[in-house]
């Protein structure tokens, strides 16, 4: 007689939803939860919860101020002086006076450069929109390791629901799910993207939907997965931008996300260099598609 | 900067202060550049230490700092902490409630706790390099998270019950036997950890 898998305890669900499990062990850990909606429950709980500090400690944490980091910018300027670069005139006049100079090493020259282009990446003020980061990074997170996840299981992905199998019926699939007037089409062939399977998933919310697909003539599942979740926009991404393609840039797989339609959507494929393009292509035309 | 800049401004509550903490937190990165490691965690990790050390050092000197007893002595009986973590589909609450809520349960969170859930939350941290930011053992981290959660779900659980949504405790979590051995494994280390304080 099969050994039911036990349920598993609180730590085991928030290091689960945290992120801190390896791949085999998440998978143990999603098998072990699937026979227990209580578990499933409180993981998405501590999820939504996670974001929800991260989103309540970022909206009342006031910005930078201008002057400091002009301050801080000068004071990495500064340590371009090197007798070992080529770089010409120092101005130390315009760093604070407490700020001492050090004869810097070559090593010490690259490290400062790397802190430098680290504070300069984040002090350029982002007016590109597509580029901003709009997801706290435990989402982010979340969502790479499920796209991990679910990639390399999708033979036993949602077997047990009853969710179309073809592209053509997703739409109104989706629009009866998560309740919405329309949704595009989901039949991403011209792109090289062969629907694959969906089902419902508690990310990003408990009504959320997520889809699967590969790349069409290769079924190795290897850098060929592409992930579309799909929820109702009831607010809570109310700081995503409408209309716009926001391109995630701290994910390490390529990740768009865009609210239109009264949905809000998140793709993410592999990470194959051949993959990013394809993935701007899908978020182009799901984002601009007629609803 | 703004990463560094928020952590700082969470640590000492006013601007003044958390600009002068950001300056000589560069200051000191860039005078130890050279011991700095690149690994998965990037160099934010990094930066977060050296601004623990610098507020610790030279701001808190003033204040008590809590030590890894007292925080034991602060959980242990209390009736607030340590219970069953509540559930429930927070994403069904309107997030404009949940956000003051949330935001004063969080300014209200003894300071350790407060640090160890912005490093988790907003800056995406793991829990061993949360552990190396604040130069304390995992299984601290892992007991000031648990209980931080347990406290901000407790507090939020009254403003679900006035949406009417229902609020369950999670349950007794079941006995190993039978468990994933492999996916035990690993939690045992974080576990064994914890019981070394």
């Amino acid at each position: 007689m099969e050994k039911q898998p036990s349920k598993p305890s609180f730590d085991e669900l928030a290091a689960y939803a945290d992120g801190e499990l390896d791949a085999d062990k998440r998978m143990s850990m999603m098998r072990r939860m699937s026979a227990d909606p209580s578990a499933t429950l409180q993981t998405l709980h501590q999820q939504t919860l996670r974001e929800a500090v991260s989103r309540s400690i970022c909206q009342h944490t006031p910005a930078t101020p201008a002057d400091l980091r002009a301050r801080i910018e000068q004071l990495v300027d500064s340590t371009d002086d090197s007798p070992n670069t080529q770089s010409g005139s120092t101005d130390r006049s315009a760093v604070a006076g407490r700020i001492g100079f050090h004869r810097w090493t070559p090593a010490a020259v690259a490290a400062a450069l790397l802190l430098a282009a680290t504070i300069l990446f984040f002090a350029t003020p982002r007016s590109d929109p597509s580029t901003s980061t709009v997801l706290a990074a435990s989402l982010v997170s979340q969502f790479e390791n499920r796209h991990d996840d679910c990639a390399r299981m999708r033979e036993q992905l949602y077997s047990s629901q009853s969710f179309p199998v073809t592209a053509a019926e997703l739409p109104s699939a989706i629009e009866q799910t998560i309740q919405v007037k329309a949704c595009p089409s989901l039949d991403l062939s011209e792109f090289g993207y062969r629907f694959w399977k969906a089902g419902h998933c508690n990310l990003p919310g408990q009504d959320g939907v997520h889809l699967i697909y590969n790349t069409t003539g290769d079924d190795s599942g290897k850098d060929t997965a592409l992930s579309l979740w799909i929820v109702k926009d009831t607010g809570r991404f109310d700081h995503i931008k409408p209309g716009q393609l926001h391109r995630i840039e701290s994910a390490s797989y390529p990740m768009i996300v865009w609210r239109h339609g009264g949905m809000v959507c998140f793709l993410i494929g592999d990470a194959a260099v051949d993959q990013v393009d394809r993935v701007d292509q899908v978020a182009d035309y799901l984002a601009h598609a007629s609803y | 900067m703004d990463s560094v800049y928020r952590m700082a401004h969470h640590l000492s509550r006013n601007a003044e202060d958390a600009g002068d903490l950001v300056q000589e937190t560069y200051l000191r990165a860039l005078k130890a550049e050279t011991r700095f490691e690149l690994r998965d965690g990037g160099v934010r990790p990094w930066l977060f230490k050296i601004l623990h050390n610098v507020f610790y050092t030279k701001i808190a000197q003033a204040k008590r700092r809590p030590t890894p007893s007292e925080d034991i002595d602060q959980d242990a009986g209390s009736d607030d902490w340590g219970q069953d973590a509540p559930a429930w589909d927070l994403a069904s609450l309107n997030w404009e409630y949940v956000d003051d809520r949330l935001k004063r349960a969080i300014d209200e969170l003894p300071d350790h706790y407060r640090n160890v859930l912005l490093l988790w939350a907003v800056e995406g941290l793991k829990y061993r390099e949360i552990a190396e930011v604040l130069d304390t053992p995992l299984g601290t981290v892992m007991s000031r998270l648990y209980r931080a959660r347990a406290i901000l779900s407790g507090r939020l659980s009254s403003l679900a019950r006035e949406h009417g949504i229902a609020v369950k405790p999670i349950e007794e979590s079941g006995s190993n036997d039978g468990a994933d051995s492999a996916a035990d494994a690993d939690l045992d280390e974080y576990q064994n950890a914890s019981k070394m304080e």
